[in-house]
């Protein structure tokens, strides 16, 4: 498809964070990619505790992971600071007792078919 | 430096990925939070851990790393030593703890790139 190593490395890893909080936080969930020309689309949603404080979330070092998530390296307070940081585009929301959604866009630096 | 020096001048012993020992190292980081290491670390990086699970894997071919080192004797669980023959990542393993393996390694690169 043509897209550079940086452009693919930058999606897995964002994808991979989100499966990760999925796996850790939620009661059931999904990825979905979408890969036009110009970006990746990655939208994380999932069903589950949601998020009571974002701002708090999204703090680096923060995390609610048990110690059995922690002992395997994972909830080190990293996961949505790096989903945002890998992104070009990142919008998060999220209802308690309901779930969360995370939208990610990376863009390619190719051209669209269109122009 | 490629890996195969590092491999011999630490007495690491390999338990995959023998026919990537030419890989040049260019780096090396440790760490035993994956989203650090999958923040910070580098492409061509040796990277020194304690976990033993098959998600080392999945990070070390994310950022294509040189290899990973585990250490304190650390065996790699069974499944992560399966994922890292398919994927071609070198796995080793030192005797000596983390601090110990990391230092060692700093110093062949550095020695090398001085």
């Amino acid at each position: 498809m043509g897209l550079s190593r940086d452009v693919v490395r930058k999606a897995s890893l964002v994808a991979y964070e989100s499966e990760i909080n999925i796996v850790s936080y939620a009661r059931k969930g999904m990825i979905r990619l979408r890969v036009v020309p110009e970006s990746i689309l990655i939208e994380a949603i999932d069903e589950g505790q949601g998020i009571a404080d974002i701002e708090l979330a999204m703090q680096p070092g923060y995390s609610t992971a048990t110690d059995k998530i922690r002992e395997m390296g994972f909830g080190a307070g990293m996961g949505l600071c790096n989903i945002k940081s890998f992104s070009d585009t990142f919008l998060i929301s999220s209802e308690v007792g309901k779930g969360t959604y995370l939208k990610m866009i990376i863009k390619t630096n190719n051209r669209s078919l269109n122009s | 430096m490629d890996l195969a020096s590092i491999v011999k001048a630490l007495n690491l012993k390999v338990k995959s990925g023998e026919d990537k020992l030419n890989t040049e190292v260019r780096g090396g980081y440790t760490g035993d939070l994956l989203s650090d290491v999958m923040a910070n670390s580098k492409e061509g990086d040796l990277w020194v851990t304690r976990q033993v699970h098959q998600n080392i894997v999945a990070v070390a071919t994310l950022k294509d790393h040189a290899g990973i080192v585990l250490v304190q004797g650390s065996e790699p669980a069974k499944d992560t030593l399966e994922k890292a023959m398919k994927e071609g990542i070198p796995i080793l393993i030192s005797d000596l703890s983390g601090f110990e393996t990391a230092g060692r390694i700093y110093n062949l690169l550095s020695k090398k790139t001085a």
